[in-house]
């Protein structure tokens, strides 16, 4: 996930802000407790991840104080640990863990191996118990590179295809309801950061899944705006039936983060790309 | 099974010449000599399958020369609906597929199927070249603003919580800058 499910701030409470961020600091203390290494790439969407799955299990959380190293001054609330922090932390370092795996066969990046083996080895520990969901999210991880590597032109194949493993990594315990939010949010993401990177990856002559749609706009605005529209619509409607799936939880963060949260970030992306298509993508 | 034309990338109605070409380059780019020890190997001979199947129906008259075809075209559009009804999306696609057509309701009929499958995207896409072709039709013109509509009522629900665009930059964003930097290294939450 690459942070765009986060909440409108100006919009929460401050308890509800101090929540947010004290289950922010809980997952990081989890993952201490795997190793330190992939604390690194903790965000802020593996906090929807637990909110959606406390929410759906009714768990009672409780609140601590500590200090910790990146902030050694002030002390801080922190969730305690459960069962839903302890399984969030583990999806946590298996898509970070999938991360560093596309990167070497993306970029053969030599700053990626490291890291990646020593997850390697949490990797084994973490999946001991559950081997058959991680097996999962291989294959699809494996088929979202060769359909990116083949230059798959259809978006929706592969924001379904990434849509899929984010379903796979909510759905606790097989839950069919956690699945489709998964998937929603999964198939959002995955378009919404194919626009944000637009621009770059034409620039840097990697792949992006749009480019089939984007090219021939260059020159004609008009058919940039439709093509544009066409995606807006469809983004509003991934999150029009994620906000029914949540609105069911009767959770406000929850509700922030679809309602607002994620219709802001809608918002800012597209704008962004309007703004620039054209400025910066003159030949 | 995909749009065979879209599988080989070229163009509806192509001559067979060109789908000739098309067919050759591709196989010469997924060729299994090319992907020896390598990880993609199994995908790349799948994409092969993929392509020949492709060329079979393209080369074979009846799809290719679409109007000759001998089939019913009212009984073929029924017989889909109805495999979309007992909801085998899968048989009710390939049907569609095997006998592309230029009208409005073939591309209706593909929209329905990319919507149950939940892929709205091209499911909208289909919705707006059916309704662009036929503008009268209720139908189509029903399930393109049904789209219009979700994506309008969610809209309305942000604005109705107060959301407002927030790169204003008004007396919330000064507050919220001098906030953060009051808690300086604190890893705030962007927005």
């Amino acid at each position: 996930m690459f942070g765009y499910v986060v909440p409108y701030k100006p919009e929460l409470k401050v308890r509800e802000y101090e929540y947010y961020k004290a289950v922010y600091c809980g997952i990081c203390l989890q993952t201490k407790k795997i190793g330190n290494l992939p604390r690194v790439f903790l965000n802020y969407d593996f906090v929807f991840l637990y909110l959606v799955l406390k929410e759906h299990f009714k768990v009672k959380d409780e609140l601590g104080k500590t200090r910790c190293i990146v902030h050694p001054i002030k002390e801080r609330f922190f969730l305690k640990p459960n069962e839903i922090l302890e399984y969030v932390s583990n999806q946590m370092v298996l898509l970070s863990f999938f991360k560093l795996y596309d990167n070497i066969l993306d970029e053969k990046n030599i700053f990626s191996y490291a890291p990646y083996s020593i997850l390697k080895l949490y990797i084994r520990k973490i999946t001991k118990s559950h081997r058959e969901p991680f097996e999962k999210i291989k294959e699809l991880f494996n088929k979202q590179i060769s359909l990116e590597k083949s230059g798959c032109e259809n978006i929706d194949e592969l924001a379904h295809n990434f849509g899929n493993i984010l379903a796979e990594i909510f759905a606790y315990n097989d839950e069919e309801l956690l699945r489709q939010i998964g998937y929603y949010t999964g198939v959002w993401v995955y378009i919404i950061d194919a626009i944000d990177d637009y621009i770059d990856d034409v620039k840097k002559k990697r792949y992006n899944c749009l480019k089939h749609h984007f090219e021939k706009c260059r020159q004609d605005k008009r058919l940039f705006e439709y093509e544009l529209s066409i995606l807006k619509v469809s983004l509003e409607n991934y999150l029009a039936i994620l906000s029914d799936y949540v609105k069911g939880y009767n959770n406000s963060i929850l509700n922030n983060i679809v309602q607002v949260g994620m219709y802001s970030k809608t918002q800012q992306v597209l704008e962004r790309f309007t703004t620039n298509f054209f400025k910066e993508l003159k030949e | 099974m995909r749009d065979p034309y879209e599988v080989l990338g070229v163009r509806k109605g192509a001559s067979k010449e060109e789908i000739k070409k098309a067919y050759l380059e591709l196989v010469k780019k997924y060729h299994p000599d090319k992907f020896k020890d390598n990880p993609l190997r199994e995908l790349a001979e799948e994409k092969l399958k993929e392509i020949n199947e492709a060329y079979n129906i393209l080369m074979n008259d009846q799809y290719s020369n679409y109007e000759y075809s001998t089939y019913d075209q009212t009984s073929l559009y029924q017989q889909v609906r109805d495999l979309i009804m007992q909801g085998n999306i899968a048989q009710a696609e390939s049907l569609l597929n095997q006998n592309p057509r230029n009208d409005a309701e073939w591309f209706y009929l593909m929209g329905i199927i990319y919507q149950k499958r939940g892929w709205i995207n091209q499911a909208y896409r289909y919705f707006i070249e059916a309704y662009n072709r036929d503008p009268g039709n209720y139908e189509y013109r029903r399930a393109k603003e049904q789209f219009e509509m979700a994506s309008r009522n969610y809209e309305w629900s942000a604005y109705n919580r107060g959301y407002r665009r927030h790169d204003d930059c008004d007396i919330c964003t000064i507050c919220q800058i001098i906030a953060c930097w009051e808690c300086c290294c604190d890893n705030d939450i962007d927005c």
